[in-house]
């Protein structure tokens, strides 16, 4: 159980340390615009497009690793209390039933939205750049797989955790 | 019965919300209360952008919007919702209701979406041009003047031929226009015409206004009716629905025409709004940046050539009439305006 | 069983579900999809869809990862801490200074942004080190943060009331000149209980201990020209590059982000590590935030999707009362549903539905407004859905979030209070634009 826990951990870590990277063409970007505005009046077409792009790309594709770092907050008022195996317990009950059948679902649907964005070679309307939307929709569905992903190394804990009475050290 | 929610892009006390229920109690009328449309305010399902993709996949059975907001999905919709400079071929609102009816632009319009790849039904509703050019701080005498100033345009064709002129376009949604003028992010910018821009609350920022402007001289909003949801319709009901839509037509154009004209004069006399007639080497400089942005596109895209080659093979035809008669119109309209100024 | 009576039972279930103790997005996901496919079939995953693409492309929240990069940087450097400390060197005598210092930079975000989740965040990063040190209570620590950083959404320039005004058909301009006393009301108010409680029990907010007070006034003033003025002036200067018109919100955070690496660099303090490791932690701050908002405007849409709130406004308009009462019914549902909803939902499907008998009662609309946003601040204050406690917890995890409950519980109250002061005194919303704009 220890090594795929291990493996897919890594591979998150590595996401992560690759996708964080997205913050600096954000604010590049930002910094172009206001200098080329100010010192040039000549607004850029495309720093609004790529700014929200960017961001949405950096949330989405970085939740698989927030997942494997656990930073989604908890509001542990009860889990806190419980065992260890009751912890994992209930966890792991959650990610059958609820976190895999849910996520598979709406990857089935965001995958569709991006196919569809692709094959109509949709275009953003709310600007005057109009940049294809094809990327940033696929944004969703890589996202999601990656939070799949993770939720393997995470369902494996709480059954490490359910089985064990502790769990895994990382 | 039927309850049809649509959804629009706009929130629930603008005009062409009134102009939709409108249309809504005479559909309600004409099926004895079998149909009935109810109007949810944008945002109230699905973010607006995804309004029309929701309606597609039945999460509400109905959308409002104008139909180039969705050029994104196809650039044809843009020669439908806002066809820019009127077609580059001096299409007015009218005529363009003239062409929808009368000149081929039904048929296209319904080809659309299928284009699209949109699984629904549409019905053209309010026409709500012409757009005015804006709003500025300080008065333009020429292009020259214009291009001093950062304007922020409308999204989509026609932002990008202001580009085209050189004009310092700034794209924002029309959320930021109003603090961006306060702080000076922009100087000018154009929203639509005097209701709305005086509902949005220019005057307090601006003076300078000028109506002419060539961006959305046509301006569209229609309904889009789920497809599933229309096939279950009587053969009567859709029959009901289509008059009523034409009754819209009608029925905003009159509507838009008064409420303007009270929102113009109340900014006027009761604001310190000064208008100004546009420079005249705007309207040749913007027309031919649009036709030459209309030939591009026509050039990729065949949906979009055929579109255009109806309404210009349209324009051939009425324009030299309909300009000839509307300038009778404009001079007989503002030998009365010019005498209320005397007054 | 009716949707609308669904949605109620969606809410008793939340009420439970999420102290079960499941990452919170996730439950609001899971309650939202289980509900939502009860009601309205497989079209749940394609709402899911929509709300997911409408955060992903919402450009001004492009600002949270850059502010939260900003802040990050400054304290890897040490330069945050070293700011507060500064402050509370200078204020040495006064009774919970830090909490003046929270509240003032608080203020300047809201003046300059209304991003919550940014504001939230950078002061959690900035003060909760110092605060800790200084052995701050942490309810109190955690109310004043969360409670500033929702002033953001009151204090002009609001996205709230932009989107309000448009509803109201009140110009965005009338909006925002009566928004500014209410939001400065708020603040003076936050600061006096802080100050208050201070004074009462002075464990709360204690005054630096003797041996760590400056030896003299010219300590005091090293400390303020390194201490204070680099990070300060980088800050205000970001801030106040959005204040003063020069950029926009996501455009002045960018700036900032960029002025911090700068910083950073000049201070000698940057190194590959340093930076790889301010991204990765941006990236986990971030994506928690921003995922969160996501999950919760999945389940207000679903929630809202289902008819419930229509519901519930719907039974209120049938009530017969006096236009006072009424008046006080509207804010108690307001209230009420600001618990599992955030704002964007109930700005747009209830006061539309409102609005007609607001009309009919006679109320000012811009008064009315302004009750309506200071209402509604409350909703990012109230658990279960209170992505301000949730924000602050993800950059101060050894805060329990018992704690930040109870402390913006308490700021709840004041707010309350301060929206009584404005029901009753009408002239704290009306008087700036009377001035400003006539009538
Ligand atoms: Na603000
Ligand atoms: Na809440």
């Amino acid at each position: 159980m220890a090594i795929p826990i291990t493996w897919i951990d890594w591979f998150s870590y590595w996401v992560g340390m690759t996708v964080c990277w997205l913050t600096v063409p954000l604010f590049g970007a930002m910094v172009y615009e206001v200098v080329a505005r100010y010192a040039f009046t000549a607004p850029t077409m495309w720093a609004y497009d790529i700014s929200r792009m960017l961001y949405g790309a950096l949330f989405m594709l970085g939740a698989g690793y927030a997942l494997s770092r656990g930073v989604h907050i908890r509001a542990d008022f009860l889990y806190r209390n419980w065992s260890v195996k009751n912890q994992g317990r209930i966890d792991a009950f959650l990610y059958i039933f609820f976190y895999f059948p849910g996520l598979i679902a709406f990857l089935v649907m965001a995958t569709d939205f991006a196919y569809l964005s692709w094959m109509r070679g949709e275009r953003g309307m709310d600007t005057a750049w109009m940049p294809h939307m094809g990327p940033i929709k696929t944004a969703l569905p890589v996202g999601i797989v990656l939070l799949l992903i993770q939720g393997v190394s995470e369902l494996l804990k709480s059954l490490y955790a359910a089985t064990r009475g502790r769990w895994p050290t990382q | 019965k039927t309850v049809i929610r649509v959804q629009s892009v706009i929130p629930a006390k603008a005009d062409e919300v009134t102009m939709l229920n409108d249309f809504g109690a005479n559909v309600s009328a004409l099926t004895n209360g079998e149909v009935e449309i109810k109007v949810l305010p944008a945002g109230a399902v699905v973010g607006v952008k995804e309004t029309l993709e929701a309606v597609d996949k039945g999460l509400v059975e109905g959308g409002f919007a104008w139909t180039h907001y969705w050029s994104g999905y196809h650039p044809a919709a843009m020669l439908f919702g806002s066809p820019v400079a009127g077609a580059g071929v001096g299409i007015d609102n009218i005529a363009f209701v003239s062409w929808y009816m009368y000149g081929g632009g039904k048929a296209l319009y319904d080809k659309l979406w299928k284009e699209m790849g949109m699984n629904v039904k549409g019905l053209m509703l309010q026409p709500v041009g012409p757009e005015a050019l804006g709003w500025f701080k300080e008065p333009i005498n020429s292009m020259a003047d214009f291009r001093k100033y950062r304007f922020r345009t409308p999204p989509g064709i026609p932002g990008q031929t202001y580009k085209d002129i050189g004009v310092a376009a700034v794209a924002m949604g029309g959320g930021d226009i109003l603090p961006a003028l306060e702080k000076g992010v922009i100087d000018a910018a154009e929203w639509c015409c005097p209701k709305p821009d005086s509902v949005f609350g220019f005057q307090k920022v601006l003076k300078h206004y000028y109506l002419q402007g060539l961006h959305q001289v046509v301006v569209n909003a229609d309904i889009y009716i789920n497809g599933d949801v229309w096939k279950k319709l009587t053969p009567h009901q859709q029959k009901a629905m289509e008059i009523a839509a034409d009754a819209s037509l009608m029925r905003s154009l009159s509507y838009r025409i008064y409420e303007n004209g009270k929102a113009l004069k109340d900014l006027t006399e009761n604001h310190g709004v000064i208008l100004h007639d546009t420079p005249a080497d705007y309207f040749t400089e913007y027309m031919n940046a649009a036709k030459a942005t209309l030939e591009k596109n026509a050039a990729e895209n065949a949906f979009f050539k055929e579109v255009w080659d109806s309404q210009k093979a349209f324009a051939d035809v009425a324009v030299p009439f309909w300009a000839g008669a509307q300038m009778s119109n404009a001079s007989l309209g503002m030998a009365h305006a010019k005498s209320l100024q005397k007054k | 069983m009716t949707p609308e009576v669904l949605g109620l039972l969606l809410i008793g279930c939340m009420l439970f579900a999420i102290f079960i103790g499941f990452p919170i997005s996730f439950t609001l996901i899971f309650l939202g999809f289980v509900f939502g496919y009860i009601g309205f079939g497989d079209l749940v995953f394609y709402l899911m869809t929509f709300q997911f693409s409408s955060v992903m492309l919402e450009q001004t929240l492009a600002a949270v990862p850059l502010f939260i990069f900003m802040g990050i940087l400054m304290e890897q450097a040490g330069l945050m801490e070293r700011l507060f400390q500064a402050v509370q060197l200078m204020l040495s005598r006064v009774r919970g200074a830090l909490f003046i210092a929270v509240l003032f930079v608080s203020t300047i975000f809201a003046a300059a942004t209304g991003i919550v989740g940014a504001s939230v965040t950078i002061l959690g990063i900035m003060a909760a080190k110092t605060m800790n040190r200084s052995k701050y209570d942490v309810k109190l620590a955690a109310g004043t943060i969360t409670a500033g950083g929702t002033l953001g959404i009151l204090i002009p320039p609001s996205i709230m009331l932009v989107v309000m005004g448009p509803i109201l058909e009140v110009p965005v301009t009338d909006l925002f000149a009566a928004a500014v006393i209410p939001g400065f009301l708020l603040a003076f108010l936050y600061t006096g209980y802080a100050l208050l409680r201070c004074y009462l029990n002075p464990e709360l907010g204690p005054v630096l201990p003797e041996e760590e007070r400056a030896e003299s006034m010219g300590h005091v003033f090293a400390e303020f020209c390194k201490g204070l003025v680099p990070p300060a002036a980088l800050v205000f200067s970001a801030l106040g590059s959005i204040l003063f018109g020069l950029a926009t919100p996501t455009e002045g955070a960018g700036m900032g982000a960029a002025g911090a690496l700068l910083l950073t660099l000049a201070y000698r303090k940057l190194t590959w590590k340093g930076m790889q490791d301010a991204l990765v932690k941006t990236l986990e701050i971030s994506t928690l935030i921003l995922f969160l908002v996501a999950a919760s405007n999945f389940f207000g849409a679903v929630f809202s999707r289902l008819g419930t709130p229509t519901m519930l406004t719907e039974y209120l308009l049938m009530l017969d009362l006096s236009p006072m009462l009424i008046l006080f019914l509207i804010m108690a549902l307001i209230f009420l549903l600001g618990w599992p909803l955030e704002w964007v939902p109930i700005v747009l499907i209830i006061i539309p539905i409102l609005l007609p008998l607001i009309d009919q009662l006679g109320f000012n609309l811009t008064w009315f407004g302004i009750l309506v946003a200071v209402n509604l601040q409350t909703a990012w204050l109230s658990p279960p859905v209170a992505l301000s406690a949730y924000f602050l917890k993800g950059v101060v995890p050894e805060w329990d979030l018992r704690d930040i409950y109870i402390g913006m519980m308490q700021f709840m109250v004041i707010q309350v209070f301060g929206l009584l002061l404005i029901i009753f005194f009408p002239q704290i919303a009306l008087w700036l634009p009377g001035v400003i704009y006539g009538n």
